[in-house]
């Protein structure tokens, strides 16, 4: 047989194959059995003109021809997985709590924000260690605009006013974890966000419970105690999560860089996603519970309590390890 | 070969794996893109070529996508937003109280906050996961994305690459910065150097998000199908009659003259003779044709002979179902002289 007659025999499937990969384009699995099975006996038939057309010395255009159909086709055929929702509640309640509680990240980013939080508070409460210290770093309007808005708290918002409010939290704070898991990748300027968080949000804490800030301190510890346990976390958790994808190219324990990055990366995701659950839990609480005033402080301390305990259930209760190491969570 | 040759690791693995032989270049990842082609193994043990996006019409469908994405959403919410005046106030003056629109306004744009952050962070996730790799812009651009080892992306590496999109459009500049201006109001132009810089260190233009999620983006257009060419000029099957009978084109032989009759279209007479020469003096010279015969003219003949007149196979059966089975042409090892 000779080329030219080859290539006007095939065409016609060719064609076939390229009509049904369009008209399939979005929903090959909503398609009638008969289209599919057809599709597919024409994919093979493409790929196998695409391996033989060396043999059968067919031009390159040609050829080029037959690599974009096959490849269109292909990408039919091998469709994306999805979110594989009936995996998940072993990977929400088994694997992610486990992962979460095993990791060095997390319990290096844990210290860093915590000591460098506590240590802003002590700096900032303390006015004789380092005079200015919280004026440093909060500024000075920042200070006034803190006291003015905690003075005057109080009082009770509508139920419009606080969904408004949590939208925004959850908008505002979410989208500033998300952002601090993405910089971690480049490890230092993940740090100076994270950094910067402690010690603003410690040097705030150390002024707010400073026995002189009068009414806005009262005003202050009733508005973070219920939603802090969750944002705080949250934070932690993001970061920690980004801070595992920076090491994981830097240190790649073996690996080559590459593929350590992209299994690392595929490990962390479960992490930043608890973050952002905690994120708009905490948001919630934010919206509806801190911000009134005529909510009793105790209800808002077990508010606080009753949430540690909920994070202490599912890092240490669910997340401690079956068995050192490995154990029968590993799948063999 | 001496028999103390270091042999390398993929040439070791080769040998245990008992794939290829020393002599044959080896697939590996390093070199399985050759100028934007990328290689891809199917199950069905086929490779194929996909050709790899660049920066520049991938941004242009990022930008279909913001509009699309942020204009869909602005829509939204300007309907929500003409909904709430309307019946919160009429609601509100029926039940002569102003606190039902403040209500319904309180919680219309907690929910625009929820959306903005939820578009902005998810939209390219959800459609990528939902659409195969594609989003609006993309689908329009006529790219996809996909896993580097060819398959389909999942929902986790969709996800990955659409969040590491903020580290690519870094540095933001403040716009008020480049003006000049003293605005209070922060409009920020994200300069996608990070991206650009990364895209331009390696060879399958992936931006950070690509390298972390372990994807690429290619194109998927409908590409148009070449046929054979015919020539015009009757000379050209005279001058394939004078061509032997048995002769056979090697592989090599075969692919330079369909290179060579595709691209002449392209080139002025003098440069077209002055590369077919090369190939077409020695066999013309072999043919016994007068040596005197333009050399462009013998290189359309000998197309015209290997693809239009010779019998490439012997006996190609197209079974009912569209599949083939043949019997493969031998071709001698008859290449061009040096």
């Amino acid at each position: 047989m000779k080329v030219a007659e080859l290539i006007k025999l095939r065409s016609p499937y060719w064609e076939e194959l390229e009509d049904l990969s369009i008209q399939m384009g979005g929903r090959l699995g909503k398609a009638d059995p008969d289209r599919v099975s057809r599709f597919a006996t024409l994919y093979r038939a493409a790929c196998a003109d695409l391996a033989l057309a060396e043999s059968y010395q067919l031009p390159p255009q040609t050829v080029e021809y037959l690599h974009r159909l096959v490849g269109r086709a292909h990408n039919q055929l091998y469709r994306s997985q999805g979110y594989q929702f009936n995996s998940w509640t072993k990977r929400i309640f088994t694997d992610t709590p486990r992962l979460i509680f095993n990791d060095v990240c997390i319990q290096i980013v844990t210290i860093i924000f915590w000591g460098l939080f506590l240590i802003a508070a002590y700096l900032s409460y303390n006015t004789t260690v380092w005079p200015g210290f919280s004026e440093a770093v909060v500024g000075v309007e920042g200070l006034d605009q803190l006291r003015e808005s905690y003075g005057q708290f109080g009082g009770n918002r509508g139920v419009g006013s606080n969904t408004f409010m949590m939208g925004y939290y959850i908008h505002n704070n979410a989208t500033i974890g998300l952002q601090c898991f993405v910089m971690m990748l480049l490890v230092i300027p993940g740090f100076v966000v994270l950094s910067y968080n402690a010690i603003y949000l410690g040097a705030v804490f150390g002024v707010m419970f400073r026995p002189d800030s009068g009414a806005a301190s009262e005003n202050f510890q009733n508005f973070v105690t219920a939603h802090g346990p969750f944002e705080l976390t949250a934070i932690i958790l993001a970061a920690g999560a980004g801070l595992k994808i920076g090491l994981s190219w830097i240190m790649s324990d073996g690996l080559n860089r590459k593929d350590s990055l992209l299994k690392t990366a595929r490990e962390s995701l479960p992490i930043v996603m608890c973050a952002v659950v905690l994120f708009v839990l905490a948001a919630m609480i934010e919206g509806f519970i801190s911000p009134h005033g005529d909510f009793p402080w105790w209800g808002k301390g077990t508010v606080a309590v009753g949430s540690s305990c909920l994070l202490m259930i599912y890092f240490v209760v669910l997340g401690y390890p079956a068995a050192w190491p490995g154990g029968e969570d590993d799948g063999f | 070969m001496s028999s103390d040759r270091k042999f390398s690791a993929a040439e070791t693995e080769s040998m245990i794996r008992g794939i290829g032989g020393l002599d044959r270049p080896q697939v590996s990842d390093q070199n399985d893109v050759i100028d934007t082609m990328m290689l891809v193994k199917t199950p069905e043990n086929i490779s194929f070529q996909y050709e790899i996006s660049g920066p520049f019409y991938r941004f242009v469908a990022y930008l279909t996508d913001l509009i699309f994405a942020f204009g869909g959403y602005f829509a939204a919410v300007g309907i929500l937003y003409f909904l709430l005046v309307v019946f919160g106030l009429l609601i509100g003056n029926a039940l002569n109280t102003f606190t039902f629109f403040e209500v319904l306004a309180g919680i219309g744009f907690g929910l625009i906050m929820v959306g903005f952050f939820i578009v902005y962070w998810f939209y390219g996730a959800y459609m990528e996961t939902r659409f195969n790799g594609q989003t609006l812009g993309k689908r329009l651009c006529g790219i996809r994305v996909i896993s580097v080892d060819g398959h389909a992306i999942d929902g986790v590496q969709a996800t990955l690459r659409n969040f590491f999109r903020f580290l690519d459009v870094m540095p933001i500049v403040p716009l008020q910065m480049l003006l000049g201006l003293e605005s209070q109001v922060l409009f920020a132009l994200p300069t996608f150097l990070i991206g650009l810089v990364v895209m331009s260190l390696n060879r399958k233009f992936q931006r950070v998000g690509d390298l972390v999620a372990g994807t690429v983006v290619i194109f998927e257009e409908k590409k148009y199908r070449p046929d054979l060419i015919e020539f015009e000029d009757e000379r050209v099957p005279r001058l394939a009659e004078l061509i032997p009978a048995d002769f056979v084109a090697s592989q090599g032989l075969t692919q330079v003259v369909a290179e060579f009759a595709e691209q002449r279209v392209y080139l002025v007479p003098q440069r077209s003779a002055d590369i077919a020469k090369h190939v077409a003096v020695p066999l013309m010279d072999r043919f016994g044709i007068a040596a005197d015969t333009d050399p462009d003219l013998f290189m359309c003949s000998l197309y015209h002979r290997l693809f239009v007149t010779q019998e490439a196979g012997e006996s190609q059966v197209v079974t009912e179902n569209g599949a083939v089975e043949l019997s493969l042409p031998v071709s001698v090892g008859e290449g061009i002289e040096r």
